[in-house]
């Protein structure tokens, strides 16, 4: 056959292509290019761990040297998926350890990971060198003991946002006496006290170290002192901010913060005090991250910060940055890409507003490169919106929490459907959209019609039939993930789009009106799909009509999981309910 | 993405390929006057969903739309009521995951909530701007303070001020400043009044001694951390003035 790529070409061609999506791309064009794509894959994502095997994955990428994985769905940040539901990394860390010795780096979210499993890691993996941990649970300080003291050429460890069952901070001394690789540790998560002199030496004898995250028991004389040995960081996140108001003490903070001249994100600043704020003026002009979600900094204080960072590009703050606050942004940090903005209070109401929609308009009309928001309010405007996307219709992740459930526009107490038409149909590369506030079918309808790169939608609190449903999974041609959450979509929408979900990662939908029946023929017609009901109450109780607490329904090759706990009903488990057909590998 | 399931569900498909074991044109008798839809491509969409309710065979609406996934026993249709009404019967239920933020922000928050009360009534917010007038009455000897160290408010806090080649030493409350150029210009006129100095010809170097002990000059720090710690402040002019010369 002529025109037939030497597989060494080919593999040099690969060796230029890092993006997993493109690499899937490459694996469909025939036999022989799936065979050395499979071969060089270095980096594997997996982004439900229960979609495929870990032997199947392991038998598939013989050259991985990267594993990342996500287990719970993502309404678990919320509370809404009760402990327990799964989520393991035991079965893949086992076949890893099996199969993929030289594996070097595992990033796992949202699973649960024991200390069995961390120390089977630093045990298995010669060559051990990054462990992320986001929004895990399951371990203790002893399972990062047994990583720090294994694993001699870590670079990176990270808990970031974890559950850690802390046993105090000994951890930190198990990292090897000689001089250690560290590029980056976070460890802001655990609450319990380490010795600073422990830190002080780490830090210390690792000359690589450029991001360090600490943990809120560490104190400000602490974090002076790891600044002093560690100048070179280019991202930090400090201990808890506040201290006896004492001038030498300011001093000599604010000396070793001008010392870090190659500082570029900053976090943590618990408990900060305004009069410590302007210790950090030095670094400002440096910063391109900024992360005042655990500062209860009030108006005057953030301006005075916020107008030196004029590089900013990332910043997360709560509402406490008000209008005003956000107008001064607008002005300053021309350079910004991303803005969150939290709530500070979990129950706000119409008489205690500290941003409205407008401190949201001022940025997108200042920050010309804005591209990805998360805005909490107590309510918004069909015109806001309308202002936004035109403003800034280079937006890929807008999503928007009006805290009010079904909050009308309220200047015309109309639905929101007019603004987010604007959005869906002016931010022509919107990737991920959060909707809130009231809408109507109406909205849904022009998200299906125009939104046609968002692969994440999320909504709460919406709608008024199971049309909107319909709109969604028949319009929205990228979409992967649907978190849907109190809203009146129930069986019909989600029997007619029956093939849809196949071509999607996950459907989460919780106090909705999905009945058991209608999962249990989903579950029937469509093998390749897990069609999980989570519900406290046994389905045989009640009548097959009546809804389901939660679904969780998500694509899988590999059959049904068999670590359900009893609140997780599924066809296969249940086979007494109906037809059980088992997906064959 | 076509999808070969031998299912080939598509919206757009007519209802004879749904291949599901109900086929909902069996049951189909679409009246469309009922039809309010009008986009054909719903017609067949939403005639179904109407008809699948007025046949019974799909689900119920359940009596009320419970927020925290427990049914009520109420027979109110929730999506016809006040918003107001969205929530449990008691007053105080929170609705699970609502807003949603993540548990370890929460957890933060609270502890804000809880220790931080004392910061909002920090004395610096409360500056009063009266500096001259009540200077000039308030020479009283009230204690120096120095040593509290919380950010309670207080209601003054008199420190020492020596200018150097003046035997007497005054007092002032920092309490009534707001910034380093209130607090020296005051000084400086409250010095030149009783001393009899000419203010202009001479140049006043100010240094202040915080709770440690040290020497610093005012500016190295902000005002307020001076404020809350200042112990004695010290003026030196680089040209004394006739009065004091007398002193020697």
């Amino acid at each position: 056959m002529a025109l037939r790529l030497p597989s060494k070409v080919l593999k040099h061609i690969l060796s230029f292509i890092d993006s997993n999506e493109d690499r899937n791309s490459v694996s469909l064009v025939c036999k022989s290019w799936f065979e050395t794509e499979r071969k060089t894959r270095k980096r594997v994502f997996v982004g439900n761990c229960y979609a495929v095997t870990p032997a199947a994955v392991a038998r598939r990428f013989p050259a991985m040297r990267s594993l990342t994985l996500k287990g719970k769905p993502h309404f678990a940040d919320y509370n809404l998926v009760p402990d327990g539901w799964g989520g393991y990394a035991c079965p893949w860390i086992e076949s890893m350890a099996a199969k993929s010795p030289y594996l070097e780096e595992i990033r796992l979210k949202r699973m649960v990971v024991t200390d069995d499993c961390l120390e089977r890691i630093a045990a298995s993996f010669k060559n051990f060198k990054v462990l992320v941990l986001t929004s895990c649970e399951g371990f203790s300080t002893d399972g990062i003991a047994a990583i720090a003291s294994t694993c001699r050429n870590l670079r990176v460890l990270e808990l970031r946002e974890c559950i850690v069952e802390d046993l105090g901070g000994d951890w930190l001394s198990y990292f090897p006496e000689t001089s250690t690789s560290l590029v980056s540790l976070d460890f802001s998560c655990l609450d319990s006290e380490v010795k600073i002199s422990d830190l002080e030496r780490l830090v210390s004898r690792s000359p690589n170290l450029k991001s360090l995250k600490l943990n809120p028991a560490v104190t400000l004389d602490g974090l002076v002192s790891i600044l002093r040995r560690a100048p070179q960081l280019t991202e930090l996140g400090t201990g808890s901010f506040a201290a006896e108001l004492k001038p030498e003490a300011f001093t000599k903070l604010s000396k070793a913060f001008s010392n870090c001249k190659q500082l570029q994100s900053l976090s943590g600043l618990w408990d900060v005090l305004p009069e410590y704020l302007p210790a950090l003026y030095s670094v400002c002009p440096g910063l391109t991250s900024l992360n005042l979600s655990y500062a209860t900094v009030r108006m005057p204080d953030l301006v005075e910060l916020l107008r030196r960072c004029s590089k900013l590009q990332k910043l997360w703050v709560m509402d406490l940055i008000e209008d005003k606050g956000l107008e001064a942004v607008a002005s300053y940090c021309k350079e910004l890409r991303e803005l969150r903005v939290f709530p500070s209070e979990p129950d706000l109401d119409a008489t205690n507003i500290p941003v409205t929609e407008q401190g949201l308009v001022y940025v997108s009309k200042g920050c010309r490169k804005l591209e990805s928001v998360l805005y909490f309010c107590v309510q918004f405007t069909n015109a806001a919106l309308i202002t936004i996307a035109r403003k800034r219709p280079n937006l890929k992740c807008f999503r928007l929490c009006v805290i009010e459930p079904f909050a009308p526009d309220y200047k015309t107490n109309e639905p929101l459907d007019k603004g987010f038409k604007a959005i869906a149909e002016g931010c022509k590369d919107l990737r991920r959209l959060s909707v809130s506030g009231l809408l109507s079918d109406k909205a849904f309808k022009y998200i299906g019609k125009h939104a046609k790169k968002v692969r994440m939608l999320s909504i709460a609190f919406a709608g008024d039939s199971d049309l909107m449903l319909h709109h969604l999974l028949s319009g929205c041609e990228s979409l992967k993930k649907l978190e849907i959450r109190d809203c009146p979509f129930g069986d019909t929408a989600l029997l007619e789009n029956a093939a849809k979900l196949e071509t999607m990662r996950s459907l989460w939908m919780s106090s909705c009106f999905v009945s058991f029946g209608a999962c249990k023929l989903l579950s029937q017609k469509m093998p390749r799909l897990n069609v999980e009901v989570i519900d406290e109450h046994p389905p045989k109780t009640r009548p097959e009509s009546s809804p389901v607490e939660r679904i969780y329904i998500y694509r899988t090759v590999a059959g049904p999981r068999m670590d359900t706990p009893e609140f997780v009903w599924t066809l296969h488990k249940n086979p007494e309910i109906g037809v059980s057909k088992l997906a064959i590998k | 993405m076509e999808l070969d399931l031998g299912l080939s569900l598509s919206p757009h498909t007519n209802s004879s390929k749904l291949g599901f074991d109900f086929d909902l044109n069996k049951h189909c008798a679409i009246d469309g006057s009922t039809a309010s839809c009008l986009d054909s491509e719903n017609l067949h969409f939403e005639a179904t969903f109407r008809l699948n309710n007025e046949e019974g065979c799909y689900v119920q609406k359940p009596s009320v739309f419970a927020l925290n996934g427990q049914p009520n026993e109420e027979d109110e249709d929730p999506l016809e009521s006040e918003s107001s009404t969205v929530y449990d019967e008691e007053e105080n239920s929170q609705v699970v995951g609502w807003p949603p933020v993540k548990s370890c922000m929460i957890k933060y928050r609270s502890y804000h909530h809880r220790h931080s009360r004392n910061h909002h009534h920090c004395p610096y917010h409360h500056h009063g701007r009266r500096i001259t007038a009540v200077m000039n009455n308030r020479m009283a000897t009230v204690e120096s303070v120095g040593s509290s160290s919380t950010t309670s408010s207080r209601s003054s806090m008199y420190v020492k001020v020596k200018m150097d080649g003046v035997a007497i030493a005054r007092k002032v409350d920092i309490k009534l400043f707001n910034s380093y150029e209130s607090l020296t210009d005051s000084l400086i006129t409250m010095f030149t009044q009783y001393e009899d100095c000419e203010r202009e010809d001479t140049n006043y170097a100010f240094t202040f001694q915080g709770k440690e002990g040290d020497w610093l000059i005012p500016g190295d720090v902000p005002w307020r951390i001076f404020a809350e710690s200042v112990h004695r402040i010290s003026i030196i002019r680089d040209r004394p003035c006739a009065y004091t010369r007398l002193l020697f």
